[in-house]
């Protein structure tokens, strides 16, 4: 399950600039809304104390930070980015650093114009000339304010003296009162009043207006009242919201009482008007000088975070730009990366209709089809691979190093290497081949270097053949050897090819095959004079007897004739067999029982030669002639016979000893049967002469018999070769395979193992 | 990451010491003073008290210097403490001195005025500015109906001790530029430029016998 967080993180970085930029307005909206709010504000039913004030100052501080810091950051970002070579950072880079130029140049000249206009405006607001007419109305004002007051209390004063003069007393008041009024009238008084103490009112003139109590002043303070009565006289501004009242107070000794005199003068609206705004205007004028420095570093504070706030944008707005061009790139540079380590199956996705998205969707068009041709290129690898290590004919490509550049299977089998094909690519031909085989393999190809073919410009050389005779594990092989050049249409030269065949078996038919026939004629040819000439001499012999005179010369003479022309008829008869050798009648046969009845049939009493026979249990019944394994059996213990008969007359073998094995090879699918002796051995350069027809070192001996024995190995299959025992004697083994015929195959992958 | 550790490290440190660079000034306190009680004066609610809350000399100073009006607000609330979480209050009643310099009279006016009932504000004039300070400071003998609901209703409050008032004086520098001025200049400095004045907080004064 994906957690929320991970979900929210993943849409806000799928989601789109106008996305992102309406979040960011509703959330500074509402940031707006929420400081507003805070705001001290005349009875907001919430009233921030001064911890809920510092926090929110401490917050909008850490918010100011945040923004320096991301900015910083980014800014960091990229040049470290750069400085890495990462990629797409120098692009990035310049990007942002062209907007944020575009953007910042202005906005700092700007801000510099500003700035400097701005202060000159605000100086030119408290400019000499403003201030001292400012200055000139308010003391204007005050000088005619405290005229007011001033003739107000001369007036008392004037008054009091008046009445005390006159020595008026409380009881006279309508002398008092008409004083009071000819005065209040003659100075265009609003009232004149005389107060026993604060509450009691002895006399009192006024206005008409004053029984309209819109146009009625205040009544006096008490602390007023308090200072009168203790002797001061003062003068007190008592303001109602339509008029201004100037009030003097006036210690009076009235008869012997004690009183105050009030007079007060209302001034008139049009002067509290413009008092007024006279006192406005100071007022204001007074706050603008108060606030001149806050208001400047206000606004130029306001210049700078707006300038912070364009700086921020334009370095976002780059990276976005920037980012909205480098990471498919990068992309595309990961996707190239991947595509050059072999991965095929790369694509890269992006969304868009942009030059980008053109370049993203041809890659991954390259890609697939890079892909195919490879997938393709491979199957035919393997198909070729697969040709190559089925063939029966060995073949090797060989570099123009002459190392090897491949090797097939079939090779390593012929010439008795292990299988794995891989350990000698890079290898020197030299060292691989035979020496025998690289002689003329050379040759073969030093031929075709100067051949002709070069200067027609053939894309390939005529291939040259050549039989190599070696022996190999003591057998002599047949090679045949055929090499060509391998070239371009260009001529350049790729190498060469050296196809191996190996055609000992064939050759041996052959050569069978050409003895079995010189066999076939020479005994056809002798044969038939042969009988004439015995009953001729049978003829002879019965003509004279051995009493007549001669008749014994005769007679021995006959006896010889017919005695030879015996043997040449067995030695034709021999001839005549080896010739004719049967069809072959393959049937399933028990080996087991033709090995004990083989070596049976040599065992009597009396004989110097031990015969033994081990056969093993697990040996499977094969698809051979029964008829023909006999006789090989039986050919192979009489050679071995032979040979320690001869051992034993020349006193070198004191317990010749005969062992016929039966065993199978599992791992490679064979059956072997071994004739040993402990006899003279069969030297080196004769084991492979052993099995050509004739070839015998015996008296007497027709030297068929192991030709015999090759020949029906041949026809069943099977191999044949002499080993030395060790310290002496022969071993002489024979492999069939396990599958007959129908594995032919088989037969060209047996590895040759010895015990 | 070192860049980020940085900062972190500056930012740290900054809001550590700066409530050390913030306004050290001891704040003043509010101080009560209940009228004794006339003999024969059966209802509390006719019974009277007296606020002080000193305005900072300096202060009041700048902003009348800068032709500005400083208004002293006093807020009074009637409460109860019902449990230790909840207490029940009644409306919140206001009096409001405003301090202000006539550049005509040369005087310092003080306008006094209570909000909730129908009376006219006062007004008079010192020509001291330190008279006029304290003036403005005090409220005189108000009576306790004021702080409640309405004239008849009287607390409860004889054997129950539960009652109080809590009280709360805000004082702020007003003026025509001012509130314009002072909300960009609060909203632009994300709240470092701060005219508004002070706060004194809520403290809660019971009402005993």
């Amino acid at each position: 399950m994906v957690s929320s967080r991970k979900k929210f993180l993943v849409w806000w970085f799928r989601s789109g600039i106008a996305i992102r930029l309406a979040l960011f307005f509703a959330v500074s909206a509402l940031l707006f809304a929420l400081v507003y709010w805070q705001r001290p504000d005349g009875e907001g039913t919430y009233l921030p104390t001064n911890i809920a004030v510092f926090s929110l100052v401490n917050l909008n501080i850490a918010i100011l930070f945040v923004l320096i810091f991301l900015v910083g950051r980014n800014f960091y970002q990229l040049i470290f980015d750069r400085k890495r070579k990462i990629l797409g950072s120098h692009l990035r880079f310049r990007l942002v650093s062209a907007i944020v130029g575009l953007t910042a140049i202005p906005a700092v000249l700007l801000i510099a114009v500003s700035s400097g206009l701005l202060n000159r405006a605000i100086d030119g607001w408290f400019s000499s000339p403003a201030e001292a007419s400012v200055e000139a109305a308010k003391d204007i004002a005050r000088f005619h304010f405290q005229s007011l007051e001033q003739r107000t209390a001369q007036i008392a004063r004037s008054l009091s003296e008046e009445v005390q003069s006159k020595q008026l007393v409380i009881s006279r008041v309508e002398d008092l009162k008409g004083l009071l009024e000819s005065r209040r009238v003659a100075e265009t008084l609003y009232a004149i009043e005389i107060f026993r103490n604060k509450e009691v009112s002895l006399v009192k003139v006024e206005n008409a207006t004053a029984s309209i109590t819109f146009f009625s002043p205040p009544p006096p303070r008490e602390e007023s009242f308090e200072r009168a009565f203790s002797g001061e006289a003062h003068v007190v501004v008592q303001e109602t919201p339509s008029s201004q009242f100037i009030r003097a107070f006036q210690p009076l000794i009235l008869g012997k009482e004690e009183v105050v005199l009030v007079v007060t003068h209302r001034v008139r609206s049009e002067m509290t008007l413009a008092l007024s705004s006279i006192r406005q205007s100071y007022q204001e004028y007074r706050q603008l000088t108060h606030f001149k420095n806050p208001l400047r570093s206000t606004y130029i504070l306001t210049l700078y975070m707006i300038a912070g706030l364009v700086l921020f944008a334009a370095m976002w707005l780059g990276i976005q730009i920037a980012k909205q061009l480098t990471v498919p790139i990068q992309r595309l540079s990961e996707g190239m990366r991947e595509v050059a380590k072999g991965n095929f199956r790369m694509q890269v996705h992006h969304r868009g209709d942009d030059e980008i998205a053109f370049l993203t969707r041809n890659f991954n068009q390259m890609t697939n089809q890079l892909r195919e041709s490879t997938e393709q290129a491979e199957s035919r690898r393997v198909y070729l691979e697969t040709v190559l290590e089925n063939l029966a004919v060995g073949v090797i490509v060989i570099d123009p190093m002459a190392r090897i550049s491949a090797v097939n299977s079939a090779v390593l089998r012929m010439l008795s290497k292990q299988r794995d094909s891989i350990s000698y690519e890079g290898a020197l031909v030299e060292t691989f081949l035979p020496i025998q085989i690289w002689r003329e393999v050379k040759e073969l190809l030093h031929v075709e270097e100067s051949g002709d073919d070069r200067k027609r410009g053939s894309t390939s050389a005529r291939l040259q053949e050549r039989e190599v005779v070696f022996s190999l594990d003591g057998r002599e092989k047949r090679m045949l050897c055929t090499a060509g050049i391998l070239r371009t249409r260009d001529q350049n030269l790729l190498g060469s090819v050296l196809l191996l065949d190996d055609v000992t078996a064939l050759s041996e038919a052959q050569r069978l095959a050409a003895w079995r026939e010189a066999a076939r004629r020479i005994a056809h040819e002798i044969k038939n004079p042969l009988t004439p000439i015995k009953l001729a001499a049978q003829r002879l012999k019965k003509m004279f007897s051995v009493d007549e005179e001669g008749g014994r010369g005769v007679h021995d003479a006959t006896t010889t004739i017919i005695e030879h022309v015996d043997s040449i008829q067995r030695l034709t008869d021999e001839f005549s067999r080896f010739a004719r050798m049967p069809m072959l009648h393959l049937e399933t046969t028990d080996m087991k029982t033709l090995v004990q009845e083989a070596v049976l049939s040599y065992i009597e009493e009396g004989s110097r030669i031990s015969f033994q026979s081990i056969i093993d249990d697990d040996v499977p019944p094969l698809e051979v002639d029964a008829e023909q394994i006999r006789r090989l059996l039986m050919n192979l213990i009489e050679n071995a016979v032979k040979a320690l008969e001869e051992d034993v007359e020349q006193q070198q073998n004191e317990s010749p000893r005969i062992v016929v094995r039966l065993s199978v090879e599992k791992t490679d699918g064979e059956v072997l049967l071994e004739v040993r002796d402990n006899g003279p051995g069969i030297p080196d350069h004769e084991k492979m002469q052993v099995f050509q027809p004739y070839f015998t070192k015996r008296s007497g001996g027709t030297g068929l018999g192991l030709a015999i024995v090759s020949s029906i190995v041949a026809e069943h299959h099977g191999d044949i070769r002499v080993v030395d025992l060790n310290p002496r004697g022969t071993r002489v083994i024979v492999s069939f395979p396990i599958f007959g015929r129908e594995s032919t195959q088989r037969k060209l992958e047996l590895s040759w193992k010895e015990d | 990451m070192i860049f980020r550790q940085s900062f972190v490290l500056v930012l740290g440190i900054f809001l550590l010491v700066y409530p050390a660079f913030s306004s050290a000034e001891e704040e003043a306190r509010i101080t009560v003073q209940w009228s004794p009680r006339p003999a024969g004066l059966s209802l509390f609610r006719d019974r009277s008290f007296s606020v002080l809350f000193p305005l900072s000399t300096r202060e009041t100073r700048e902003c009348i210097d800068a032709g500005l009006e400083l208004e002293h607000r006093f807020l009074f609330r009637l409460c109860r403490q019902v449990n230790g979480f909840t207490t029940d209050c009644r409306t919140t009643k206001r009096v409001v001195h405003n301090l202000s310099y006539d550049p005509i009279q040369d005087a310092y006016r003080i306008m006094k005025d209570r909000l909730d009932d129908q009376e006219d504000p006062t007004l008079s004039s010192h020509r001291v500015f330190d008279d006029s300070l304290g003036e403005a400071s005090l409220v005189r003998e108000l009576p306790i109906w004021y702080v409640l609901d309405s004239q008849e209703d009287d607390p409860p409050l004889l054997g129950n001790g539960n009652w109080s008032i809590g009280m709360r004086v805000r004082t702020t520098c007003k003026g025509e530029m001012r509130e314009f001025l002072a909300d960009l200049s609060y909203f632009v400095s994300f709240g470092i430029i701060d005219i508004y004045g002070t706060d004194s907080g809520c403290e809660y004064f019971r009402l005993v016998e």
